[in-house]
């Protein structure tokens, strides 16, 4: 019976990732601007010019489903 | 194709933290490597065959429903069916996608749904499962998974050398993090560069055409993990056709990330054997087992599957319009029922993934499952 390898390619792949993951080497971590208290409730009353995304669907998954 | 059960790794929880992956567990594992499906080269082929397939059908469709103004019948709202519809005839480009399919080792793949707006389970898929493979050193075993490559190569792609991206989700999900965390990752191995940002730190400023974020950068290209349908109805949304920032997945993608896609497919392409029959009534499936499924929803929620054993259905807050697709049995084995993932990057198979649940709806918490083909 003929023996083959197929997709050889896949065979030889690495997976390089730049950063450990955890520590965001070289993402770098998340940083969210602080926002003041007037800004803050200004965009939870719906106005401003932040805060107009994000209010429709909020996350409700804890692993992927998606 | 077949479940095997073998031992985990004894350090599985820090090998996968590793690498980023750090919500493979909350109260119960969502990762799962205490098994592994396996697949022969056959499936394999079979697999990434029905993927070009469906790839194929999915852009006739897209022609076909913005052609013939089908974009209310899908969920697309009024105010965005222009702008959509322009995205798709300038060939915006994606990135990924991921067909949902049932595949049980025999027959051909059928197509479940497809997820192209915001397909998530990518660190697992292209990174997680492939250290995995590397760890447990089984020679006979291969995967179907070049996935990080061609995401990387696919970035040189689409955008231009100088590139910048915000990526764009909900921040308070170590998922979410971790998927754009990763994606931004495969950025910079494409010499671009980027950033990680809240869906609520992207504003406006009526001197600028594009989006800008709370530095008052400008936001030139996003990716997003956050979907269309739910932008359309934020306050912002209607700022999204005045704006040129550049979005990854386009406006059109919402499309095809309508499960109003898949009573159209069937229309156009009856009895095409990676379909399963679709309607916009239960009348044609009346008396045969099927699913009902909201046009507009995720993560397996207020899906009801009709006629088989006692039936059984998910609760969660999508409701509106549905569809009503015929039922096909998911591979079963060890009392567990497994969706095969066909990922897409730009137009090309990248790879699968395995997602496993006790019952018939996979949903937010199925397991993944690694996979191997010999």
């Amino acid at each position: 019976m003929e023996s083959r390898t197929p997709f050889p390619e896949r065979r030889s792949l690495q997976v390089k990732l730049l950063y450990s993951g955890t520590t965001g080497e070289a993402t770098g971590p998340v940083i969210r601007p602080k926002r003041g208290i007037l800004t803050f409730v200004v965009e939870l009353l719906g106005f401003g010019r932040f805060g107009g995304f994000g209010k429709t669907g909020r996350i409700h998954h804890f692993f992927s489903g998606s | 194709m077949r479940r095997v059960e073998i031992r985990p790794r004894p350090d599985w929880a820090k090998r996968c933290e590793a690498v980023g992956f750090n919500f493979h567990t909350s109260g119960q594992p969502y990762w799962n490597e205490g098994a592994v499906y396996e697949f022969t080269v056959k499936d394999v082929e079979r697999i990434e065959a029905a993927a070009v397939e469906l790839h194929r059908l999915c852009l006739l469709a897209t022609e076909h429903i913005i052609g013939r103004a089908l974009l209310t019948q899908i969920g697309v709202f009024e105010e965005y069916q222009q702008w959509v519809a322009h995205s798709w005839k300038q060939r915006e480009p994606a990135l990924l996608g991921r067909f949902d399919l049932a595949y049980d080792g025999l027959g051909e793949p059928k197509l479940l749904e497809y997820n192209a707006d915001t397909p998530t389970s990518l660190l697992e898929t292209a990174v997680v499962q492939w250290h995995w493979l590397k760890d447990v050193q089984q020679p006979k075993w291969n995967q179907f998974n070049s996935a990080h490559q061609q995401i990387i190569a696919r970035w040189r792609e689409i955008l231009p050398e100088k590139a910048f991206v915000h990526f764009i989700c909900q921040t308070e999900s170590a998922e979410d993090v971790a998927h754009v965390r990763y994606l931004l990752d495969t950025l910079k191995q494409a010499d671009r560069d980027g950033t990680v940002i809240d869906i609520s730190d992207v504003g406006i400023d009526p001197n600028q055409g594009v989006f800008i974020d709370r530095l008052e950068r400008p936001i030139e290209h996003a990716f997003k993990l956050y979907p269309w349908e739910w932008m359309f109805t934020d306050r912002f949304g209607l700022e999204l056709p005045l704006r040129r920032t550049r979005f990854i997945e386009p406006a059109w993608r919402t499309v095809l990330n309508s499960k109003g896609l898949l009573p159209i497919l069937w229309a156009l392409f009856p009895d095409h054997p990676n379909l399963l029959p679709a309607y916009w009534s239960p009348d044609p499936l009346k008396g045969a087992p099927h699913v009902s499924k909201p046009i507009q929803s995720r993560e397996g929620a207020n899906i009801t599957v009709v006629g088989v054993n006692d039936g059984c259905s998910t609760s969660g807050p999508y409701g509106g319009a549905r569809i009503y697709q015929a039922y096909q049995p998911l591979f079963s084995s060890d009392g567990r029922h497994a969706v095969v993932g066909a990922w897409m990057v730009g137009a090309n198979p990248a790879g699968m993934s395995v997602r496993e649940d006790a019952t018939l709806i996979t949903g937010s918490s199925s397991q993944f499952v690694p996979h191997a083909y010999c």
